[in-house]
């Protein structure tokens, strides 16, 4: 694909030229701080809202954005056994500024994992879901830019995650049980 | 699956992951008022949580990064992050609710070192009153608690409402060591009022009736029916057996344990609701003579018309300035 190979030649450039630069998407794009911090972005999320009701949105869109992720989980474990792709310091010479990882390339896990948290989260709050769509691609381009994966990697990751958090979101009709159970057990221990 | 190849990098996470939480949650408590999730007590400068919040995230972070030597080797897997994760947040979980606990304000103790009064005990009522320094008479005022808490919880508000000039008598729930059930409980606040009518320093005129909670239940109900009373101040009356706040709603008014405490009281209480039936009473008060102080999250349910609704201040001293004020332009 030149096209991959072209765009990630135009991100992964960019490394290795600034030490402070370096040092900021090490940071972003390591396997710690994003994730945690979307992971306190739910939390935050849960708790978020005055009204019970608009409270109780945000607490389904926390839950839908757990199942998006298990859900998305499964895909990637699936997706990786019938299909591997190289990573993109196996093939080519480029800027690594992480360590070498060995799982297949495509699709990029941490670009399922946060688009299907921001989708989700998107689909029931807006400025929230901004928020986690913009860290979510800020992440797949840190990893770009490290040189751990090709751009198509994290847009077939991104498609992945996003497509089975959208899914959900369409069939959550099936799952408001569920999540309505869970709310309820929530209240009855104060915490929702 | 969980196989922690580096234990010192999972407890390193484990460590990130509850301190973490545990800022996300002072900054949320302190947004939205949660006196159970706050390790300052939560009332007042909610600054403080979001400074705490916020030292507690980027102190996290920064131990995190600075001590981890191994964060760019292959370390944990996506599902022991999870774990982990899931993990702190329940342990900051407890530590929040825990220290919240001992860091929220203790009604008990705000009492104890409130001045009581001269205790009143006679065969219809235990309580206690305080009287004006002068002659008088005064106007006079029976205030109810909140059932399962005692008069002396009052101490502070009859204190500073005796201050105002007003003889206060707080009567307690418990009457020979029991709880009195409907219909016995219809006849506290009258033995209150008598017991009232009949000290001399008090002008029998000007009789008001002041109830917490379900205690402003029982007032309402007596104000509707006896007519010595001339004016009536319900500071968030239950009115209907559906309590007004439930779930996390409750985190704002006390701590994890109270809360588990008011929802055990909740199932007694609501029967009594039920048979007091305080809202049937409403019009029957004069228009004019009655003040409801309700929560701004939770208005009541049916305000009518001729009924003063106020929210309620934040603190018992500001509940006793808006109580005195309207009483001494209602009595």
């Amino acid at each position: 694909m030149d096209w991959d190979w072209a765009l990630f030649q135009l991100i992964n450039g960019w490394a290795g030229r600034w030490p402070l630069l370096d040092g900021a998407m090490r940071f972003l794009a390591n396997d710690y701080g994003l994730t945690t911090a979307m992971s306190l972005g739910l939390v935050a999320l849960w708790f978020e809202g005055r009204e019970r009701a608009q409270r109780e949105r945000n607490q389904r869109a926390v839950l839908m954005a757990i199942l998006s992720l298990l859900a998305a989980n499964l895909l990637l474990k699936w997706c990786n056994l019938i299909y591997f792709r190289p990573r993109p310091f196996y093939a080519h010479p480029v800027h690594l500024l992480f360590y070498y990882p060995t799982d297949s390339s495509l699709p990029s896990n941490t670009a399922a994992v946060g688009f299907a948290l921001a989708v989700s989260v998107w689909l029931w709050n807006r400025w929230a879901g901004l928020g986690f769509l913009l860290t979510a691609l800020l992440f797949g381009w840190a990893r770009i830019f490290c040189g751990v994966h090709y751009p198509g990697d994290v847009l077939a990751g991104a498609l992945l995650g996003g497509g089975v958090a959208y899914l959900a979101g369409r069939w959550q009709r099936l799952l408001d049980p569920l999540l309505g159970w869970v709310i309820w057990l929530a209240r009855r221990i104060y915490l929702a | 699956m969980l196989k922690f190849v580096s234990p010192r990098l999972a407890l390193s996470y484990l460590l990130l992951c509850t301190l973490s939480c545990m800022g996300v949650l002072q900054i949320q408590a302190a947004r939205q008022r949660l006196v159970g999730l706050s390790l300052w007590g939560g009332r007042g400068k909610s600054w403080w949580g979001y400074a705490a919040g916020l030292l507690l995230i980027i102190g996290s972070f920064a131990g995190f990064y600075a001590f981890t030597l191994a964060l760019f080797v292959p370390g944990l897997a996506g599902s022991e992050l999870a774990a982990l994760f899931a993990a702190g947040f329940l342990l900051a979980l407890v530590v929040i609710l825990t220290g919240a606990s001992l860091a929220a304000p203790h009604p008990e103790g705000a009492a104890m070192e409130a001045d009581k009064g001269e205790v009143v005990i006679t065969p219809q009522l235990r309580g206690w009153v305080h009287v004006p320094q002068g002659l008088g008479p005064f106007p006079a005022l029976c205030l109810v608690p909140e059932m399962g808490s005692s008069a002396g919880d009052l101490g502070m508000v009859a204190a500073q409402l005796r201050d105002m000039g007003f003889v206060t008598l707080s009567i307690d729930w418990m009457v020979g060591g029991e709880s009195p059930r409907y219909p016995d409980v219809l006849a506290l606040v009258p033995a209150g009022v008598e017991y009232l009518l009949h000290r001399p320093e008090v002008d029998k005129a000007r009789m008001g009736v002041i109830g917490f909670g379900l205690g402003g239940d029982l007032a309402l109900r007596a104000a509707g029916t006896d007519e010595q009373i001339a004016a009536a101040v319900a500071i968030s009356p239950c009115l209907t057996a559906e309590p007004c706040d439930s779930g996390l709603d409750l985190l704002r008014h006390g701590s994890f344990w109270q809360a588990v405490q008011w929802r055990r009281q909740w199932k007694a209480q609501s029967v009594l609701v039920e048979q007091l039936n305080a809202p049937a009473f409403l019009s029957r008060i004069p228009p004019r003579s009655l003040l409801i102080l309700h929560p701004p999250e939770s208005p009541p349910p049916a305000p009518q018309t001729g009924v003063e609704i106020r929210p309620l201040p934040a603190t018992s001293q500001e509940v006793a300035q808006v109580i005195g004020r309207w009483c001494e332009e209602h009595l």
